[in-house]
């Protein structure tokens, strides 16, 4: 009994290392924020390309009102 | 134009637009109230719709007025929102399909109310106001557990029938815009800025007596009456007066009274006064383009309530936030509405020529 307690106490003591070297630790804690924001950010590239094709449209909305000398 | 035309196309198109905006609450709060997902979920759900249904506006606007195609983009936004009320247990496809249908029927019937009388702010306000009806009732409908789809898909069909086959408005012929075009971004500018600030403070104020289902009804009548009111007021006493001086009183009531429902709901009146006539002068700075007009508002919409979709909400409703984001939205509206008045408008005479050889 003593000998499996050891074993398991050495076993606990080198557990966290082992799982350093061999990379298999568990994934950190969700990150809530980004799992929040990570769906929107097809909404925020919409909305980047409808205001820059709008500027666009006005820009050439004016070159279009401009009389030509 | 027609009279006949005008009022048989502003009559569908205002209900219609009630009807829409009906049915796409319908869908998201009927999700809503059925799903066992998260909030969070939920919450990204309502903010997917809004930012469809308003920022695609200017890009289907710029689609409209280049293919002249006003009707059918109503008519087909119709349709989307139809189809979307199939698809309550998809919930990412029910809303994507319910924004782009209203974003479509919305710069449809904008473009039309824009172009039924040129110049005039009554017509796009009378189109407009019916929406907020259609939201509470959407949402009251979509919240209560009582959605169902057979009478929102026969109803948004009927409609958009009735859209394709009234006699069509004849798209005016676009005009060269006169005037000093330094000042052309500026007023432009100055418009959407009002237009976004306003948006943020509508979505900031912290009204909790709305709860109240009388309230809730006095304040969405007063949203629609101030929108529907706003334009026909502005064409006969002026914009500037109208609009301005309408948010100038409603700056206290909203800042330091909206716990009092009357003082308030009077508030929001005066507050959606200055919607129409935004648009209008939007259009007028656009000449040909009223669809990608009425979506470049609703891009400023949305804009403007992005900082309530987020943490910044609890610094947006604060009281002098509030105050200060309305007197900013005062000042960039007037400014907009004198650079115009001064550099732009040059049709006061031809306006008076129109109304008396019948026009409304």
């Amino acid at each position: 009994m003593e000998i499996v307690s050891l074993l398991n106490a050495s076993l606990l003591s080198i557990l966290p290392k082992l799982i350093v070297l061999l990379d298999v630790a568990p994934p950190p804690e969700e990150d809530v924020t980004t799992t929040a924001t990570s769906p929107l950010i097809p909404l925020g590239i919409i909305l980047v390309v409808v205001v820059a094709v709008s500027i666009f449209a006005i820009v050439a909305l004016k070159r279009k009102n401009t009389p030509k000398n | 134009m027609n009279r006949k035309v005008i009022l048989s196309n502003i009559s569908v198109y205002s209900l219609s637009h009630a009807l829409v905006d009906a049915a796409c609450a319908a869908v998201i709060f009927a999700i809503v109230a059925s799903s066992r997902d998260t909030s969070q979920n939920l919450f990204q759900l309502v903010v997917i719709y809004n930012v469809l249904a308003f920022s695609t506006q200017p890009v289907f606007g710029l689609w409209v007025d280049t293919f002249k195609v006003p009707a059918y983009s109503a008519a087909a936004g119709m349709l989307w929102v139809a189809v979307s009320t199939l698809f309550l247990s998809v919930p990412l496809l029910a809303v994507s399909t319910a924004g782009i249908g209203n974003a479509l029927f919305h710069v449809g019937g904008g473009a039309v109310s824009l172009n039924l009388v040129s110049g005039k702010a009554a017509l796009p306000g009378i189109y407009v106001a019916p929406g907020a009806l259609g939201l509470m009732v959407g949402t009251l409908i979509g919240k209560g557990g009582h959605f169902i789809a057979l009478p929102f898909i026969l109803l948004l069909v009927g409609v958009a029938v009735l859209v394709l086959r009234i006699p069509k408005p004849e798209i005016l012929a676009p005009r060269k815009l006169p005037g000093d075009l330094k000042w052309f971004e500026t007023v432009i500018l100055l418009l959407l800025l009002s237009v976004a600030i306003r948006s943020m403070v509508g979505l900031s104020l912290v009204l909790p007596w709305k709860s109240d289902p009388a309230l809730l009804i006095a304040l969405t009548s007063a949203v629609v009456l101030g929108k529907a009111l706003g334009g026909v007021l502005g064409d006969r006493f002026g914009w500037g007066a109208v609009a301005v001086t309408g948010l100038v009183i409603s700056a206290p009531l909203l800042t330091f009274f909206a716990h009092i429902p009357m003082l308030a709901i009077a508030g929001i009146f005066l507050f959606n006064l200055s919607m129409p006539i935004t648009l209008i002068c939007l259009s007028e700075m656009l000449p040909g383009k009223n669809g990608f007009a009425f979506g470049l508002s609703a891009l400023a919409l949305i804009l403007g309530a992005a900082p309530t979709f987020t943490q910044l909400h609890v610094l947006t409703s604060r009281q002098e936030s509030i105050l200060i984001a309305i007197l900013v939205s005062i000042v960039a509206l007037y400014g907009a509405l004198q650079l115009y008045a001064h550099h732009f408008d040059r049709r006061s005479p031809t306006r008076t020529h129109q109304m008396q050889s019948g026009e409304i």
